[in-house]
């Protein structure tokens, strides 16, 4: 019954466009960054032992405009799959869950002020925490680029 | 503790029944305790789908000794109406606080999102949990949507039924309140809305990977103080451009003036009995015991659960 709108599907297009843009694992000075995604779109991307975290585009669209981020606090620990907070979008508050298990080690304070980026900036600017991986193993069940826009293509339709 | 678990069928998005739900009626619980109660049962019982109805005041008529129980330490007032906030609320734009502290009104934030709601015993509070059901991925607006039309239309089609059977058997022909017959129920932009124009109710969800809950208060009666406790908020719909609280929503006793919140109640749930299958259907006022409720009572009780575990928070400094 739920029927995602034209909005959404555009804006998923251009969001697997930018995925498939960073999925490429690059080595820059002999650092590589990986991005790995959740069925439940959010996104982590890994640097090293850190991941920064936050929803995807997708997300953002269907949610519609974000009033409110709530975020945990530095030092918080949470398993895969554990809520590690919410947004606030049209009356209704979603979880968001942790990707993979870890310890927050910064928080996004600008969205305290600024919720709204999450709409403009969701894999940029507008990350939610990163944290300190626990288990690197963990990242091999999540989606990778390609499946992830897979997902959203069927989701979608 | 003593706990009752019933069989529980899990309804699946592939059948084509009604999903099957538990119904509530928890009017009795204090503010505080329907709202940290439903948000219990929302995270952890989640091997059901729930429908809930209650009008609720600060006092509750627990005994102190239940598990579901928070007892009147939790809030502090001799006053019969409280200030809910969405999870998102900030004290500052939304309310005036002067008043707010100088009448000792408790300002409550909830988990869910959504606006400010001043809220008393007048005002009728209905919650649906949907474990599976409508379709997956849940997203707001259209839960929105499945809600006012799979719902709350049909309840506002029977309400409408009520009255005009009422009126008939009053009488009252003469009578200079013009009633009309058509269901003038709509959702418009995220608000519930009678004849377009006016807000019936106030809606909330939370959505999770569990479920999701709706959780909408319908003013019986408009309660007093809401232009001096409750700012314009900043954020409003644009239908409601820069109208006073008490110009923009409308109280159902004016939309029915022939029914009573027992009719609301008595439509409510003929309407779920409709629209899902009840499984069971338990009225708090009528329970000679309370752990008897169809859900698990929490390790230490509510009280503990609230102190470790909720969302749900009184606001003690603003």
């Amino acid at each position: 019954m739920a029927s995602v709108s034209f909005l959404t599907r555009t804006v998923a297009r251009r969001s697997f466009d930018s995925v498939a843009r960073m999925s490429r694992v690059t080595h820059l000075g002999g650092v590589r960054f990986s991005s790995y995604f959740t069925p439940a779109h959010e996104y982590v991307k890994v640097d090293g032992k850190i991941g920064t975290c936050g929803i995807t585009d997708f997300a953002q669209a269907a949610l519609g405009d974000i009033v409110f981020v709530d975020l945990p606090e530095v030092g918080d620990e949470f398993a895969k799959g554990e809520s590690f907070g919410s947004v606030e979008s049209v009356k209704a508050a979603s979880d968001v869950y942790a990707p993979v298990s870890g310890t927050v080690v910064e928080v996004n304070e600008v969205l305290s002020d600024e919720p709204g980026m999450v709409n403009s900036e969701a894999e940029g600017k507008a990350w939610f925490v990163k944290i300190e991986i626990k288990d690197e193993a963990e990242l091999k069940s999540l989606l990778s680029a390609d499946a992830y826009k897979a997902h959203c293509e069927e989701e979608a339709h | 503790m003593l706990t009752r678990r019933r069989r529980r069928r899990r309804w699946t998005s592939t059948t084509t029944t009604a999903p099957t739900v538990q119904y509530l009626d928890l009017t009795g619980l204090s503010i505080l305790e329907r709202l940290v109660l439903e948000e219990y049962v929302y995270q952890t019982q989640t091997q059901c789908n729930w429908v809930l109805i209650g009008t609720h005041g600060l006092q509750s008529t627990l005994e102190e000794s239940s598990p579901w129980s928070l007892a009147s330490s939790f809030l502090h007032s001799s006053r019969d109406a409280a200030i809910v906030l969405g999870i998102g609320g900030k004290i500052p734009e939304l309310l005036y606080t002067k008043p707010v502290q100088d009448d000792q009104i408790p300002v409550i934030r909830r988990f869910s999102g959504g606006g400010t709601v001043l809220m008393n015993g007048d005002c009728i509070w209905t919650t649906l949990m949907g474990r599976d059901f409508p379709t997956r991925p849940f997203y707001p607006r259209p839960l929105m949507e499945y809600t006012a039309t799979h719902f709350f239309h049909p309840l506002f089609t029977r309400l409408q039924s009520y009255q005009q059977l009422k009126q008939q058997q009053s009488n009252d022909h003469h009578s200079s309140t013009t009633i009309t017959t058509d269901n003038l129920f709509s959702l418009r932009e995220h608000d519930y809305v009678w004849d377009k124009d006016s807000k019936i109710a106030g809606n909330a969800q939370s959505i999770g990977k569990t479920g999701w809950l709706h959780h909408t208060s319908f003013l019986w009666q408009i309660p007093s103080g809401m232009s001096r406790y409750l700012r314009l908020p900043a954020k409003r719909p644009e239908y409601r451009a820069s109208r006073p609280h008490e110009d923009f929503v409308r109280a159902l006793s004016q939309i029915f003036p022939h029914l009573t919140v027992d009719d609301f109640r008595r439509a409510f749930r003929e309407t779920s009995q409709t629209v899902y299958s009840v499984e069971s259907s338990c009225v708090l006022s009528e329970l000679q015991e309370e752990y008897l409720l169809p859900v698990v009572v929490p390790e230490g009780g509510l009280r503990q659960w609230y102190q470790t575990k909720s969302r749900t928070k009184v606001m003690t400094q603003f």
